[in-house]
C-alpha cells in the first residue's frame, strides 16, 4: 500500500544516496573521537587503532591499488619509531628528532624502492619481507645503536608553549590528526591520475607502459608513499608508547600490518580502519578472555581468505548492492504498475 | 685459520639443513605456485613433535621419523583441506599460509611452551672427534646432518632426474596444462608435491635442533633463510636450491662469527644483488620475476 515510500526508506538504508556515505562516515568519526578522548583504557587501544590504521592504510594504497602487497611494513614503523629514539640519544632535540626520523624514512624508503619496483606479485611480496627482516635485524643485533633487545625509550617529547606530547590527550588528538590528514591525503591520490594510472598498472602494466606512461616511476612514488606512511605510524607510536624494541618490527607484526588491510578489504582506504580494529582488538581484548586468541584470530583470517576476499569493505559494499538492487526492484514493480497484490516490494526485502 | 675453517664446517652443516627446508619449499612452488609462508613453522613444528617421541620412547630415529611422517600429514591436510578453497589464487594460498603460521605457532606455545628445548643426539653422535688437520676438535653429530642431507638431497637428485615420477614432477614445474593434458592425474601430483614439501621441511626441523634449536622465533628465520635460498637459486629450481643453500649459510655463519651486529641483515645482500642483477634467480628459468 505504501509502496512508494519504501524505496526510500530502503535507499536510506542501503547508503546508496550520495549523502550516505559521508553520514555514516561522520558517525564513525564521532564514535571514534569520543572514545580516544574519554580518556579511560579505551583511548590507549584507539590510539592504537589509529597508528597501525595509518600504516595499514599506507600499505592497502600500494596493495589494494598497485597490487603490490608488502610483508615489509612494520619496518618502516619501527624505522620512523627508532629514527626518533636514536636521534634523541645522540642529542638532538624532540622536533629535530623527528625531522631526522621523517628523512630516515624517506631516504630508506627511495632506496630500497630501487630493488623492491623491480619486481611484482610474489617476488614482491618476499623482496619487502627481506626488507623488512633487514631492519628487524639492525634493531636486534646492532645494539651498540639500538639497544638490542632491550630497545630505546623516549623520554624527550616536542612541544611548543603550552602544547606538549607529554600530555598523553595531546599525543592522540595528534595521532587523529595526522591520521586523517594521512586518510586525506591518500583519498586524494587514489582518485587523482597518479592512482588511476596505479590501479591501471594492477590490470595490465605491459599496456599502460605502451600508451607512454612512466610505470616504474609511479611504482617508485608509490613505495614512498606507503613506507612514508608507515614511518608517520611509528613516530607517533613512540611518542604513545614511549618505548621502541625489535618486537615491533618483527615479522609477525608484518603480518598483522597485512591482516588488517585483508580483513578490512584490499583497495579501500577505510577498509583497513575496519581490520585495523579488528586486529587490534584481538590483541588488546579478545586476549584477556581467550588466551589462544592467536589460533582464533589466525583462524578468523583464513575464514575471511576463503570466504571474503574483500574483507569488511567488501562485505559491506555487497549488503549495500543487495539492499540497493531490492530497493530499485521494488521500484521497478511500482513503476512497472504490477497489479498492488503482487509482492513485489515483500519480494524485494526478502533478498 | 683454525677458527675460519670451523666456520666453513658450521656452514656447510647449516646448508644441509637449510637445503632440505629450501628443497621442499621451492618444490611445492615451482610445480604448485603456491608460496608456502608456513614452511618454517612446518619445520619448528617438526622439531616439537620429534621432541616429544623422542621424550616418551628414547629413540631419536623414531622422533626423526615421527616428526617427518606428522609434517607429511599435516601438508596432506592443509593441500586437501584448505588450498581447493582458495581458488587457485596465489596471493589467497600465500596469505592463507600467512594465516596458518599465527595457529601454528599459537598451538606449538600452548603444547610446548615459550622455553628453547633441545634435542641432544644419540650415542656417538654425542661425542666430538679430533681432525687430521691442525688437532681441530668438531662434534660427530654435525657430520652426521651433514651427511644425512648430502644422502637425502642425493636421493632427491635421483627421485627428480632419474625416475618417472621425479620426469612428471620437471614436466609440472615447467608446463602445468601440458601435464594434465597428457592424461596425468595432477591432482595427485600436487597432493604428492606438497606432502613431500612439508615432510622435508618436517624432516629438516628434527635435523636441525642440534644446531639452531627449538625456540620460538626459529621459524622466522628458517623461513626467511629458506626464501633468500629460493630467490637467489631461482624459485622451483633444485641446483639453485644446492647453490642458495651454500652462499646463504656460509654467509650466516661467517657473517655471526665476523659481523655479529649486522649478519642477519647482511644475509639479505645477495638477495637484493641477485634481484638487481637477474631477477629469475642464478638457476632460475627467465619467466619469474
Amino acid at each position: 500500500m505504501n509502496g512508494a515510500r519504501r524505496p526510500l526508506a530502503h535507499r536510506a538504508l542501503a547508503g546508496g544516496d550520495l549523502a550516505a556515505g559521508p553520514l555514516l562516515a561522520l558517525v564513525a568519526l564521532a564514535v571514534i573521537v569520543y572514545f580516544l578522548l574519554i580518556g579511560t583504557y579505551l583511548s590507549t587501544i584507539f590510539e592504537d587503532v589509529l597508528i597501525y590504521a595509518i600504516a595499514a592504510m599506507g600499505l592497502d594504497f600500494l596493495g589494494g591499488y598497485g597490487g603490490l602487497v608488502s610483508l615489509g611494513q612494520a619496518g618502516f614503523l619501527g624505522l620512523g619509531a627508532y629514527g626518533v629514539g636514536i636521534a634523541e640519544v645522540h642529542g638532538f632535540g624532540p622536533w629535530a628528532a623527528v625531522g631526522i626520523a621523517i628523512g630516515v624514512v624517506l631516504g630508506a624508503a627511495a632506496v630500497t624502492a630501487v630493488v623492491a619496483v623491480r619486481v611484482s606479485g610474489i617476488t614482491y611480496v618476499i623482496i619487502t619481507l627481506a626488507i623488512g627482516q633487514i631492519m628487524w635485524g639492525l634493531s636486534y643485533q646492532w645494539t651498540s645503536m639500538t639497544g638490542g633487545d632491550n630497545g630505546i625509550p623516549v623520554t624527550s617529547m616536542p612541544s611548543i608553549g603550552s602544547f606538549s606530547l607529554s600530555d598523553p590527550q595531546t599525543v592522540r588528538v595528534v595521532t587523529l590528526i595526522v591520521f586523517l590528514a594521512v586518510f586525506g591525503v591518500l583519498m586524494l591520490m587514489v582518485r587523482s591520475p597518479f592512482g588511476l594510472s596505479l590501479r591501471g598498472m594492477k590490470s595490465n602494466e605491459r599496456r599502460l607502459r605502451a600508451l607512454g606512461y612512466r610505470t616504474a616511476a609511479q611504482r617508485y612514488l608509490g613505495y614512498v608513499v606507503a613506507s612514508s606512511a608507515a614511518g608517520l605510524a611509528g613516530i607517533l607510536y613512540v611518542f604513545a608508547n614511549l618505548l621502541v624494541s625489535p618486537s615491533t618490527l618483527e615479522f609477525s607484526q608484518d603480518g598483522y600490518l597485512v591482516l588488517m588491510v585483508i580483513l578490512g578489504g584490499l583497495g579501500s582506504i577505510w577498509g583497513p580502519v575496519l581490520g585495523s580494529v579488528v586486529i587490534v582488538g584481538f590483541q588488546q581484548e579478545i586476549s584477556i578472555y581467550v588466551s589462544r586468541w592467536q589460533t582464533l584470530m589466525g583462524a578468523v583470517f583464513i575464514v575471511a581468505v576463503v570466504y571474503t576476499p574483500d574483507g569488511i569493505a567488501g562485505l559491506l559494499k555487497a549488503a549495500r548492492q543487495a539492499l540497493h538492487r531490492a530497493a530499485t526492484k521494488g521500484t521497478a514493480a511500482v513503476a512497472g504498475q504490477e497489479p498492488a497484490v503482487l509482492p513485489a516490494a515483500s519480494g524485494g526485502e526478502a533478498r | 685459520m683454525t677458527e675460519f675453517i670451523v666456520q666453513t664446517i658450521n656452514g656447510l652443516t647449516l646448508a644441509g639443513v637449510i637445503f632440505l627446508v629450501s628443497s621442499g619449499f621451492t618444490l611445492i612452488f615451482g610445480v604448485m605456485r603456491v608460496t608456502s609462508l608456513m614452511h618454517g613453522a612446518v619445520f619448528l613444528l617438526g622439531g616439537y613433535v620429534a621432541y616429544s617421541v623422542i621424550g616418551s620412547l628414547h629413540n631419536f630415529f623414531w622422533g626423526l621419523a615421527a616428526g617427518t611422517v606428522a609434517m607429511g600429514a599435516l601438508g596432506l591436510v592443509v593441500e586437501r583441506g584448505l588450498l581447493p578453497l582458495l581458488r587457485h589464487s596465489e596471493m589467497a594460498e600465500l596469505l592463507a599460509t600467512l594465516g596458518l603460521v599465527y595457529v601454528i605457532d599459537d598451538v606449538s606455545l600452548a603444547i610446548w611452551g615459550g622455553n628453547p628445548l633441545n634435542i641432544t643426539l644419540p650415542g656417538v653422535l654425542n661425542d666430538s672427534s679430533t681432525l687430521p688437520y691442525q688437532g681441530i676438535v668438531y662434534p660427530n653429530g654435525r657430520f652426521f646432518i651433514l651427511g644425512v642431507s648430502i644422502v637425502v638431497a642425493t636421493g632427491l637428485y635421483v627421485l627428480l632426474r632419474r625416475t618417472r615420477v621425479g620426469a612428471i614432477i620437471r614436466a609440472g614445474v615447467d608446463d602445468r596444462e601440458m601435464v594434465s593434458a597428457l592424461g596425468i592425474n595432477v591432482r595427485v601430483v600436487f597432493s604428492a608435491v606438497f606432502v613431500l614439501g612439508t615432510a622435508l621441511a618436517g624432516f629438516a626441523g628434527v635435523l636441525g635442533v642440534p644446531i639452531v634449536g627449538l625456540a620460538t622465533g626459529n621459524d622466522t628465520t628458517i623461513l626467511l633463510l629458506a626464501l633468500a635460498v629460493v630467490v637467489i637459486g631461482g624459485l622451483g629450481s633444485y641446483e639453485g636450491a644446492v647453490l642458495g643453500s651454500i652462499v646463504i649459510a656460509l654467509a650466516d655463519t661467517y657473517g655471526t662469527a665476523y659481523f655479529p651486529a649486522v649478519s642477519y641483515s647482511v644475509l639479505f645482500i645477495p638477495l637484493v644483488v641477485v634481484l638487481l642483477v637477474r631477477p629469475q634467480g642464478l638457476l632460475g628459468r627467465g619467466a619469474m620475476a
